[in-house]
């Protein structure tokens, strides 16, 4: 059920982020609602579908995104391999945990974009790429993980709910 | 007595306080017969206030749809004169339907692909100028450089000094002049188009105008920002032009 149910979240996800959450931005930053989503996922999930999620998101972002996918497929994975070392250690603490791995999340994901559009020949100066678009983006992240968190925590109640039912 | 008038004054005297009896019993009559009655009417003028309101609704949604159709329609007109005004060139329209899920990106999504004859590399314009170029492409949508992203540059010509140079974009937006000989005397407000060179764009497109052109000194090149002629936050529709092949020049390897 969480692998299907997976799809029309994702495919969501993507909708919103190229329209409605790239128009809501600090300075250049933007919030990456797929991160969000996925550390909340990983964090709530009581299967292992998280890890077909983070390819999901990844591949559809490589897809339809220039930056490279690798980028996606490793800042993705990362923060379920984050979320799962997490969730035994500080299970009483959620904010803590998804306000934790987003930070980090974020920063792997920006520092990534950064070295991968590099290697392409994008060359970005480093302090006004900082100032203006990976904190500025750190931030709307984490103003968005409190509302992903709770939508996805309705979400694995209503799924993991319904499989125990069954 | 009634031809003296003596008998319409007494007739009168006696009529007076009934009229006035009269009318003070009408008014409570009136009072009650209201109290009674008016919980009726009052449901039916919710009704009547509910319908009214259900259909100004209504209306108001109607008449937002019909401004955002007026908006479209005046859009897709200004591109219209702009492909009537240059005929050279055969476009395809197309609607942004999305922007890169990046920030550091600055790319367009359009609703138009492969299947109408757009490939990599064609430039995108609109009736304001210059937009970007097309770097990607599926069946059905294509992703778009814009000029203002960091990785684009574009080859330029200025309108009045007629010197060449390069327009790049940056990771905040923002256009800037480069590769402009320092000798050159580059005006304020001066206008910039694209110069052909390189094959990626046809020549004559407007980029934008020169701001605040900077010569330093000791330096080859002069800097300067470009205001892109294009207003990119409010951009709805594009044009791609479909009979311009760019050129992808590969460095020569030995």
């Amino acid at each position: 059920m969480s692998i299907l149910i997976s799809f029309p979240v994702v495919i969501l996800l993507m909708i919103l982020q190229t329209t409605f959450f790239r128009e809501i931005t600090l300075l250049n930053g933007s919030a990456d609602l797929f991160l969000v989503t996925i550390a909340s996922w990983a964090l709530l999930s009581k299967d292992n579908s998280s890890w077909f999620w983070a390819i999901l998101a990844a591949a559809l972002c490589g897809f339809v995104s220039a930056i490279p996918w690798y980028v996606f497929v490793f800042t993705f994975l990362s923060i379920v391999i984050m979320a799962r070392f997490v969730r035994g250690k500080l299970w009483q603490s959620p904010l803590m945990s998804i306000f934790g791995i987003t930070m980090i999340g974020s920063i792997i994901l920006y520092v990534l974009t950064f070295i991968g559009l590099r290697f392409q020949g994008v060359i970005y100066p480093l302090r006004s790429t900082m100032v203006r678009v990976i904190i500025p983006s750190i931030f709307l992240n984490l103003v968005f993980a409190i509302p992903s968190y709770a939508i996805m925590k309705d979400l694995s109640v209503w799924i993991f709910k319904g499989e125990v039912e069954q | 007595m009634s031809i003296s008038g003596l008998l319409d004054k007494i007739i009168g005297k006696a009529v007076d306080p009934m009229v006035g009896i009269q009318g003070w019993v009408s008014t409570r009559v009136q009072a009650i017969v209201d109290f009674f009655t008016l919980p009726r009417d009052v449901t039916t003028l919710m009704q009547q206030n509910a319908a009214l309101e259900a259909k100004i609704s209504q209306l108001q949604t109607e008449n937002l749809q019909l401004k955002q159709q007026l908006v479209e329609t005046e859009i897709l007109y200004a591109l219209l004169d702009f492909a009537r005004d240059n005929p050279e060139n055969q476009y395809v329209a197309a609607s942004v339907i999305g922007k890169d899920p990046s920030p550091f990106l600055n790319y367009l999504i359009i609703d138009h692909g492969s299947d109408n004859g757009i490939f990599k590399g064609m430039p995108v314009v609109t009736e304001q100028g210059l937009v970007g170029r097309i770097d990607a492409v599926t069946a059905s949508a294509a992703r778009v450089q814009l000029i203002t992203d960091a990785g684009s540059t574009v080859n330029i010509r200025l309108q009045d000094s007629q010197s060449e140079g390069q327009v790049s974009g940056s990771v905040t937006g923002d256009l800037s002049l480069e590769r402009v000989s320092a000798s050159v005397t580059v005006k304020d407000g001066e206008l910039v188009f694209t110069s052909g060179l390189g094959g990626s764009f046809p020549a004559e497109i407007l980029v934008g105008q020169v701001v605040s052109p900077e010569v330093k000194e000791n330096e080859l090149f002069q800097t300067a920002s470009v205001q892109p002629s294009v207003d990119f936050s409010t951009l709805r529709a594009v044009l791609i032009i479909t009979n311009f092949q760019a050129v992808e020049i590969e460095p020569l390897v030995p």
